[in-house]
């Protein structure tokens, strides 16, 4: 058996981490603030509620707005400029965010029980967990708007999101239009979560 | 008689586990149980099929840091090489580094997959982007100083790229007759000895019956005509080339998940009769032994065994024969493969670039780790994917975890 060396001894760096200056993070703060909101819940149609997402997810979506794989006008305008450690910054400060609490008015029942058994049929909470908050790596849907959520289905469904390995754009084909309304419905108005 | 070499690249301590096979003490009692979690699978996707066990249900992708590493950070210290190479840093900052090609002027291609861009690096230059927004652009091939890129859905042309890398030309699709699903949807492509292009299109499943059209690797003229199916029965390469001798195609083959820890391991094939073997999938795994459910009613003697065994779950991607003048001469002709580690299996293994020396009939002879260091307490600090040759006979390894490309020289 050949003997292993380490075949470069010099260390370049000795695991040095990354350095989170705040950069230009601090001045775009206020832009996230006026669509997305402070409290982690966003009042703007359209605009995604941010609370509760992780950080290593977070960062992911940035980076793939910045580089254009994420389609957003206003995303992909905003990082456009953002240095890596901008997004980083973005990224925590998003991961320090409280959970969007559940809306104001009961949802629709029959739409409650119907998303139910869509969620249990499509096995949702097999990537998103149980009570679907998400995690390291997967958005949380519960209390997510209930317009952005459609629109972000519709999304993958017609391929203009792809996602990691295009896994949900497997799910949601079989999916009718009608049944992604009802799951929108359904994950924005759940009942507050036990272990929130 | 089979002469197929199996080869057990594990960890010193699987290798231990394997030959002590525990001690009498520990034989009376269940080893600890993985600890459960609650985490239902979902319909699609790699995890389909996954066995409700808990050590089953603590399987996922392997997902890499979502910023490329930079330059300064990259795990060049922890790299072991044999005595007498030495391993640097050629490029960083390439997220999601796949496959990569040298030109005739030195450019250095890139391609990603999920990040959707092609790089070039010119000689002496600084690594840059010449297409983005691509759909999962992993294969890269260069025919005289034209540059084809296979996507998901088709292969097109950038003509005289080298001569156009400020102002990279329209592609032009030549071929696209490849499969619409989305498992397994990334191709690789290469450059035959005729001057061909070979596509593979991918059975689109973890394990399922394959319509036809799938499982393949395909011929086809360099304006997309002729389209050839070279062989069947292949679950999922990423990786293939050319025995500098004969021609004959080589490639990696990447088994199916959730059978077992320890089976099916991933393979090394050869087409020895382009057109007319069939490699096993869905129907045979390793030659050995036949699938649990699609296996029934077939026998393994009626497809082409693999030529080496790579180890259970260890995704060998890239691999090239060595034809360069840098290497001692005991790596003339043999095939380096990047392996890029497994997502499907508790202890990980691979995350290096191993060398099969062949005989001179053309079959492995013997397997040997080349370059390893890439696993730290049982996570991924790199992953290699591909390999090439560089003109001075020293080889590239991109790595997707840290969004990099290494160089091995020897000597000097």
């Amino acid at each position: 058996m050949r003997q292993f060396t380490i075949g470069m001894a010099a260390s370049l760096a000795l695991a040095c981490s990354p350095t989170f200056a705040q950069e230009g993070f601090v001045e775009l703060k206020d832009q996230c603030i006026a669509c997305h909101g402070e409290a982690g819940y966003s009042e703007i149609p359209d605009t995604p509620s941010l609370g509760g997402i992780d950080d290593y997810y977070a960062l992911l979506q940035l980076v793939a707005f910045r580089s254009g794989n994420r389609k957003a006008d206003v995303m992909n305008e905003i990082t456009a400029e953002m240095s890596d450690n901008d997004l980083r910054a973005a990224a925590a400060w998003i991961d320090s965010l409280p959970r969007p609490p559940k809306p104001d008015g009961e949802g629709d029942p029959a739409k409650m029980q119907r998303g139910a058994e869509l969620v249990s049929q499509n096995h949702c909470n097999g990537c998103h967990g149980k009570d679907l908050l998400g995690g390291h790596q997967m958005p949380p849907l519960r209390h997510q708007r209930e317009d952005y959520l459609l629109n972000a289905l519709h999304d993958y469904k017609a391929e203009r999101r792809f996602g990691d390995r295009a896994a949900m754009v497997e799910v949601v084909q079989k999916i009718s239009d009608e049944d992604l309304a009802i799951l929108a419905h359904y994950m924005a108005h759940l009942p507050e979560a036990s272990d929130q | 008689m089979k002469s197929r070499l199996y080869l057990r690249l594990l960890t010193g301590a699987v290798a231990g586990a394997l030959l002590f096979g525990g001690n009498a003490a520990l034989a009376q009692e269940d080893p600890p149980a993985p600890p459960a979690v609650d985490n239902p699978p979902p319909a699609e996707g790699p995890l389909m099929g996954r066995p409700e066990t808990p050590g089953a249900q603590a399987l996922a992708i392997q997902t890499p840091p979502a910023l490329p590493t930079a330059a300064e950070d990259l795990p060049i210290s922890k790299i072991k090489v044999p005595e007498g190479f030495k391993v640097e840093v050629f490029a960083a900052g390439i997220d999601n580094a796949r496959s990569v090609r040298v030109a005739e002027g030195g450019t250095v291609i890139v391609s990603n997959w999920q990040a959707n861009r092609v790089w070039a690096i010119p000689a002496g230059g600084e690594p840059k982007p010449i297409y983005e927004g691509l759909d999962w652009p992993n294969g890269i091939a260069l025919v005289g100083g034209d540059l084809y890129i296979a996507e998901h859905q088709r292969v097109s042309r950038a003509a005289d790229i080298e001569a156009n890398l400020d102002n990279p030309p329209e592609l032009e699709p030549i071929y696209t007759d490849l499969g619409e699903p989305r498992p397994h949807g990334w191709r690789f492509l290469a450059t035959g000895p005729d001057g061909k292009l070979y596509v593979s299109n991918s059975s689109p499943c973890n394990i399922c019956a394959v319509e036809p059209g799938f499982g393949e690797i395909r011929k086809i003229n360099t304006d997309g005509s002729g389209a050839e199916t070279i062989l069947r029965g292949m679950r999922n390469t990423v990786g293939f080339d050319f025995h500098p001798g004969t021609g004959e195609l080589y490639f990696t083959d990447n088994q199916r998940d959730w059978l077992s820890e320890d089976l099916p391991e991933d393979e090394l094939n050869r087409v020895t009769e382009p057109g007319k073997q069939h490699f096993g999938f869905p129907f045979c795994h390793n030659g050995t032994f036949t699938d649990p459910e699609h296996g029934w009613g077939y026998k393994c003697s009626d497809f082409t065994d693999p030529i080496a065994l790579l180890g259970p779950h260890s995704a060998p991607l890239g691999m090239r024969f060595y034809t360069g003048e840098m290497f001692p001469e005991r790596y003339q002709g043999a095939i380096f493969i990047a392996r890029h580690g497994p997502w499907n299996r508790t202890q990980k293994i691979g995350a290096d670039i191993v060398v099969a020396h062949l005989d001179e009939s053309g079959n492995v002879e013997s397997l040997e780790p080349f370059l390893t260091g890439l696993i730290e307490d049982n996570q991924y600090i790199g992953r290699p994917v591909d390999v090439e040759i560089m003109k001075d006979g020293s080889l590239l390894v991109t790595d997707d975890w840290n969004g990099a490309v290494y160089r091995v020289s020897y000597g000097m």
